[in-house]
């Protein structure tokens, strides 16, 4: 009997496996600060990050400061400062983003911007309030739930290992009904930590629900002055595409940097298993980007749009898409044909006095 | 929308020597490309010749020219009024360029840029003697022969005077014209710049200059720092250089008014009230649009002493040295470090000196907008530093990495807080296949 005892060790790790997994289950679902649902009165931001992330919340702050000629953006997608108090936190995180140069081009603009504290605490407060799941929680469910994969898999070794064991050497066959009722309760625990699926909870879908039907005008989070709140409503609802906005050289450029980020995400996702034990080796390319504001660039969990369930805001995903110097002057993208001269007076040379 | 006292921006045909209507038009810039679209009523735009190239037309000028905005190639970078042959290379780009746009002139300034291999990175006066006439007006005149369109010069804002000028800007444009028929491009900020820091007189310069050669006015705005006027394209324009305006307009309708901007950029709509600000000026003095009618043009005559006799090219050639020497003196001065040559205020130079560093900073800022970012604050007072002995001798890109390199090996602390970042930027790492078998293949190769 004594081969029956070693199984109290896949059997600890197992319980251990199973609790925690309830464990981290449980905190997903958890509302500190429960209230009941704002319904039309969410504001336009956390309407955005409900309906769209942390980019659709970019999207609409831009679009909000554009409206207010607070940023002019180019054709090739530069964004411009034109001066102007900030209205809100994410206006000052994109002032910020744009430098010390009050310029910047919108693809890195926009990673730099999802990123910033002002953005995720968005979806922090969202979190706190039960509408949306918080990513790390998440992540460490899904984590558990290997782990309790893992628990499960040693209980099959030690049981393979028992058999071979004694079933050569010693005269008593180990009890398989103990391996055997280990793994069914691993099983009931994996299937009562089923994972949930996208980060808006029940109540965020049914906040989303009550904004539905006739456009939403937001009443809290654009300017009294501002013309255009319900355009901004069905920005932050809908994104770019049903907002429709009348500046087509706008909504391309926003369309192009929103592409940009798609694609590096994806880029990143598919290597994401492997990215947390090389990224020392790896992320090289990305320490100059997050250098300079590594604090948010660590701390950041919600990206990507709020309904798939990827994970793409790690290092990977920091790496500036910009190299030294690209597309930053007016004549970068034709410096094959005639770069020398045009680096030589480029953006702006003598100014033209 | 044309404004009341310009024609509407229909070339004239038949006469070659009219001067082309142009209207009420803003500088393009690439950054502000979707403002210029939209401003209402603009009539034409100007663009910095050696930002943009013939084969690359930016979509933004297509899209305006498609909509009949006409425009006009500026250039900064030709140097006419330096002691070289004007570069064929620069020049036939220009008139690439005015060809590609379908321009009726182009423009470029009385100015020298460079000399002795040095670039001033701007735009700084010529000693205005009878010498350097003849260099400049042989300059300007083979700049005509290879260029496909008329070409306008343009007075600049100087911080500092020649010692020994015998003509004002205003007399000796006066003499360029009469030499070789060039036109004139008329920069009412810089007038009223040269008025504020050099004391000269607007309307006495306007009274000099020959308007009827006239092919367009520069506005800009700038601002009074400790009784200096900056000239700064960044800020709003006011009332005296409107002023100034208004007096040019008393004396001749202008073909058209330019309002440019380069940096700083307002909102739209303030961009949009400073082109009506402009629109009231013209308007106020409508009772002057009959001279266009009148306006013809010089004649195109040219100097025949100038051209004619057998000692001519060598005394070409010797007041060709004479300039050159003068020149390379002053420009050591104000970006290596040399000594003020004899006969010029030193505190003038100084603050040329000064100008042109801040000048440098701020375009290398803004063509690798990377390394202010790195920097910081310590930005500003890095380049400074290495700009004290680095003068420029190429692009302002290739000056952003040889001042990245200096941080690297002279910058102290801030380069080893940088180090990373900035080689980084100096050698950007080829663009690594991403996923699991790479990276396991990279570790194993080290």
């Amino acid at each position: 009997m004594w081969h029956d005892i070693y199984f109290i060790i896949p059997a600890a790790l197992l319980v251990a496996a199973a609790l925690y997994a309830a464990h981290t289950r449980q905190r997903i679902g958890h509302v500190p600060y429960a209230k009941g649902l704002p319904g039309r009165g969410l504001p336009l931001l956390d309407t955005a990050f409900l309906s769209g992330g942390p980019g659709r919340v970019f999207d609409t702050a831009l679009v909000r400061m554009h409206l207010g000629e607070q940023v002019v953006i180019s054709r090739s997608g530069l964004v411009t400062l034109t001066g102007g108090k900030p209205y809100d936190a994410v206006d000052q995180a994109i002032q910020e983003a744009a430098g010390p140069t009050g310029s910047r081009e919108l693809a890195p603009l926009r990673r730099m911007v999802m990123r910033s504290a002002a953005v995720q605490e968005i979806g922090d407060r969202l979190a706190d309030r039960g509408l949306m799941r918080r990513p790390e929680r998440m992540h460490r469910a899904r984590t558990a739930r290997r782990l309790l994969w893992l628990a499960m898999l040693v209980v099959v070794a030690f049981a393979v290992a028992s058999e071979l064991i004694d079933g050569v050497y010693g005269p008593d066959h180990p009890n398989l009904w103990i391996p055997g009722f280990l793994l069914f309760a691993g099983a009931v625990s994996l299937l009562a930590t089923r994972p949930v699926r996208g980060r808006i909870t029940p109540a965020g879908t049914r906040q989303l629900t009550l904004m539905d039907g006739s456009p939403w005008t937001p009443s809290s989070g654009v300017s009294p002055k501002l013309v255009g709140g319900a355009l901004l409503g069905a920005l932050a609802l809908g994104g770019l595409a049903a907002a429709g906005l009348e500046n087509q050289e706008l909504e391309a450029a926003m369309l192009a940097a929103t592409a940009e980020e798609e694609a590096m995400r994806q880029a990143s996702a598919s290597s994401s298993w492997f990215a947390s034990s090389a990224s020392s080796s790896s992320s090289s390319s990305s320490s100059s980007s997050c250098s300079s504001s590594s604090t948010s660039c660590s701390s950041s969990s919600w990206c990507g749009s709020s309904g798939s369930g990827s994970s793409g805001c790690g290092s990977s995903s920091c790496s500036s898409g910009s190299s030294s110097c690209g597309s930053s002057s007016s004549c970068g993208s034709s410096s094959s044909s005639c770069g020398s001269s045009c680096g030589s007076s480029c953006g702006g040379g003598c100014g033209g006095s | 929308m044309t404004s009341p006292a310009l024609a509407l921006p229909v070339r004239t045909t038949g006469d070659p020597a009219a001067p082309t209507r142009l209207g009420v038009g803003l500088g393009w810039r690439g950054e502000i490309d979707t403002v210029v679209e939209r401003q209402p009523g603009l009539d034409w735009v100007e663009v910095v010749a050696e930002n943009i190239c013939a084969g690359h037309l930016p979509h933004s000028l297509t899209v305006l020219r498609e909509r009949g905005v006409t425009v006009v190639p500026h250039g900064v970078g030709l140097g006419l009024g330096g002691a070289d042959l004007p570069d064929p290379g620069r020049l036939a780009q220009l008139a690439d360029t005015a060809l590609a746009l379908g321009s009726p002139l182009v423009t470029e300034h009385l100015a020298f840029v460079r000399a002795g291999g040095l670039e001033a990175g701007h735009l700084l006066p010529v000693p205005r003697t009878r010498d350097s006439l003849r260099v400049i007006a042989e300059n300007v005149r083979i700049a005509q022969d290879q260029l496909p369109v008329p070409l306008a010069l343009e007075n600049i804002a100087a911080q500092l005077a020649w010692p020994d000028d015998e003509f004002t800007e205003g007399q000796f444009l006066a003499e360029l014209v009469e030499r070789t028929g060039v036109r004139l491009l008329i920069d009412v900020a810089n007038l009223h710049t040269n008025r504020v820091n050099l004391g000269v007189d607007p309307a006495a310069e306007l009274d000099r200059l020959p308007l009827e050669a006239l092919a367009y006015v520069h506005v800009a705005g700038g601002t009074l720092v400790d009784g200096i006027w900056h000239d700064t394209h960044a800020h709003p324009v006011t009332e005296p250089v409107l002023e100034v305006l208004a007096e040019l307009c008393a004396r001749i309708a202008p073909p058209g008014v330019l309002l440019e901007r380069d940096a700083n950029f307002p909102p739209p709509s303030e961009l949009a009230g400073e082109l009506d600000a402009i629109r009231r000026v013209l308007e106020g003095s409508t009772r002057r649009m009959g001279d266009l009618t009148t306006a013809t043009g010089p004649t195109g005559a040219t100097d025949p002493t100038t051209t004619a006799g057998p000692t001519a090219p060598r005394d070409a050639t010797a007041a060709r040295e004479r300039l050159a020497r003068r020149q390379e003196e002053l420009l050591a001065a104000l970006v290596a470090g040399g000594p003020v040559p004899p006969g010029f205020d030193p505190a003038q130079v100084r603050a040329q000196a000064t100008g042109l560093a801040a000048k440098r900073r701020d375009t290398t800022a803004k063509v690798a907008p990377e390394l202010p970012r790195l920097l910081g604050e310590q930005y500003g007072p890095l380049f400074l530093r290495y700009a004290r002995t680095h003068p420029q001798n190429g692009g302002y890109r290739a000056d952003a990495r040889a001042f990245a390199q200096w941080v690297l090996t002279d910058g102290g602390q801030p380069a080893t807080d940088h180090r990373r970042a900035l080689e980084q930027w100096l050698h950007p790492a080829p663009v690594r296949p991403s996923g699991p078998l790479a990276r396991l293949r990279r570790a194993l190769h080290g």
